[in-house]
């Protein structure tokens, strides 16, 4: 029975990657016209779609908050998303948990005082999954409040990092978690490189813990950085087009 | 009164349509399709499974389409958007095992024993009306892009237990594409300034926004041949025989063209 190398003598992970290198990102913003805001977020071969409507009237009497406002997040998988075909229904509890974690992350950086009694709905959806899910999820999120103009103290950025035997190592895909080993998604607000959210489901030892939160952290800066990246991007093919417009 | 819809299109143009192959490596087949805002996803998932008793010669399909809140503001109730999914995911069913597109004799591995389960789940990303041209657009190019692995079942084997006999894929092959051409129909618009006799004006791929202003909507599923597979007609506006014949024709020219795109 062969068993798979996760780090070969040489230091390379099953996908060839080196410890400290996360997968290839493409990120996109304003994918689709009808939502508010919309991003696209694939980190290797983890592909998620995010839109944000709102800000707008809550849904129900009960969702209004007279001084905040009033953050819905929704989140689904396509069953051909994972290598085994798995139908994830609404209500679900790990959709449900996935949900909640977004909600807490986003709710104390997006500045709530200004959209009093109205709603901001985030509909998360992932196409594609080979692990890092949770991060993907947050940066997409982050792209797409981005997109929709909804005001925020800083940017989400968040990458997981975990460990093979002692090595940490960074952007954990599917099989790499499965190994048995930890994975530690983390989200940073990259100005004041505060840690906003942390996530470990398996046995770390205390030691370790520190380097494994220190790759994470770096690992959320470098992609921080790729995210304002794109964000100048679209800002400055936005302000092209306006601008062209003045001129007519 | 010029025959201009609001964004512009004539009577009888279609927005722009795109389609991608292969877009989501895990799924066995898959495409994204947009057409104008409206963009749809796909997902075949080919899964082993015993054949039914009263079909033991065949596999079969799975058709489930989704209408998430993500896709639009009025699909933010649970009870719409269930609604709109259930009703297009039977559309869809019906549509695809009615034209026997893929013929499910063309499923089976072992009778009696095995066969393929094709599940195709349809995702509408972004809504913006007529997601059931869209939706059939990607489910063909998802199909088309399928490959199934070769699978045997060894004859003595009761337990009917799958061994794949070699590393290369096999693509389906399809029969005739069924593909719709959706129509919007708008009763007692004026004719003209003299005060003409109103008239019913039947227009193609409408938007969302035409969506809520139409009287009634219907869709002819032609192929590149000619043959009709698929027509449902819904709402109040009447349907003369003439405008049914036109545009049973221009939906065999569409699909012709929509073809070479598939």
């Amino acid at each position: 029975m062969s068993k798979i190398e996760f780090l070969s003598p040489e230091g390379l992970r099953v996908d060839g990657r080196r410890p400290a290198e996360l997968r290839m990102i493409t990120s996109r913003l304003g994918v689709f016209d009808q939502a508010d805001g919309s991003a696209y977020f694939a980190q290797g071969n983890t592909k998620v779609l995010a839109t944000v409507y709102g800000p707008h009237e809550p849904s129900s009497r009960m969702r209004m908050r007279h001084d905040r406002v009033f953050l819905n997040c929704e989140f689904s998988q396509a069953s051909f998303a994972s290598t085994q075909r798995k139908k994830r229904s609404k209500g679900e509890r790990g959709m449900t948990e996935l949900e909640v974690i977004i909600v807490d992350t986003f709710e104390p950086v997006i500045m709530g005082n200004l959209y009093p009694r109205s709603q901001i709905d985030i509909y998360i959806q992932v196409l594609q999954s080979d692990g890092g899910d949770l991060c993907a999820c947050v940066n997409a999120a982050t792209l797409a409040l981005v997109d929709a103009g909804v005001a925020m103290k800083d940017l989400v950025c968040a990458c997981a990092a975990g460990s093979i035997d002692t090595q940490p190592i960074l952007d954990v895909n599917y099989l790499e978690s499965q190994a048995d080993g930890p994975s530690v998604p983390v989200a940073i607000l990259p100005k004041s490189k505060s840690v906003l959210m942390i996530q470990l489901e398996s046995r770390l030892h205390v030691e370790q813990f520190s380097h494994v939160l220190d790759l994470a952290v770096e690992g959320c800066h470098q992609v921080g950085r790729l995210m304002e990246a794109t964000i100048r991007e679209n800002v400055e093919a936005l302000a092209a087009s306006v601008g062209a417009q003045n001129l007519n | 009164n010029q025959s201009v819809r609001p964004d512009g299109r004539g009577l009888f143009k279609s927005r722009k349509t795109t389609l991608s192959v292969g877009v989501v490596s895990t799924a066995d087949g898959s495409a994204l399709a947009r057409l104008g805002d409206t963009s749809v996803m796909c997902g075949v998932k080919a899964e082993l499974a015993r054949p039914t008793l009263t079909a033991p010669r065949e596999g079969w399909l799975v058709c489930n389409v989704e209408m998430p809140g993500m896709c639009s503001a009025q699909f933010r109730e649970r009870d719409n958007s269930m609604r709109a999914s259930s009703s297009l995911s039977s559309q869809l069913q019906r549509l695809l095992v009615g034209s026997n597109v893929v013929s499910p004799a063309a499923l089976l591995v072992a009778e009696g024993k095995l066969a393929w389960v094709l599940h195709v789940d349809v995702w509408c990303l972004s809504y913006d009306g007529n997601v059931l041209d869209a939706a059939v657009l990607v489910v063909l190019a998802a199909l088309k892009s399928l490959r199934l692995r070769r699978v045997e079942v060894a004859e003595d084997d009761e337990a009917a237990k799958p061994q794949v006999t070699s590393d290369d894929r096999v693509a389906l092959s399809l029969g005739a594409l069924p593909i719709p051409t959706s129509f919007g129909m708008v009763e007692g618009a004026p004719g003209g300034v003299g005060g003409a006799a109103a008239r019913t004006v039947v227009f193609v791929d409408p938007s969302s926004e035409e969506e809520e202003l139409v009287n009634a909507n219907f869709y002819i599923a032609a192929d590149a041949e000619g043959r009709l597979h698929g027509i449902s007609k819904a709402g109040d506006a009447e349907l003369s025989k003439n405008v049914t014949i036109t545009c049973a024709e221009m939906a065999r020219a569409r699909a012709k063209k929509r073809k070479q795109l598939i």
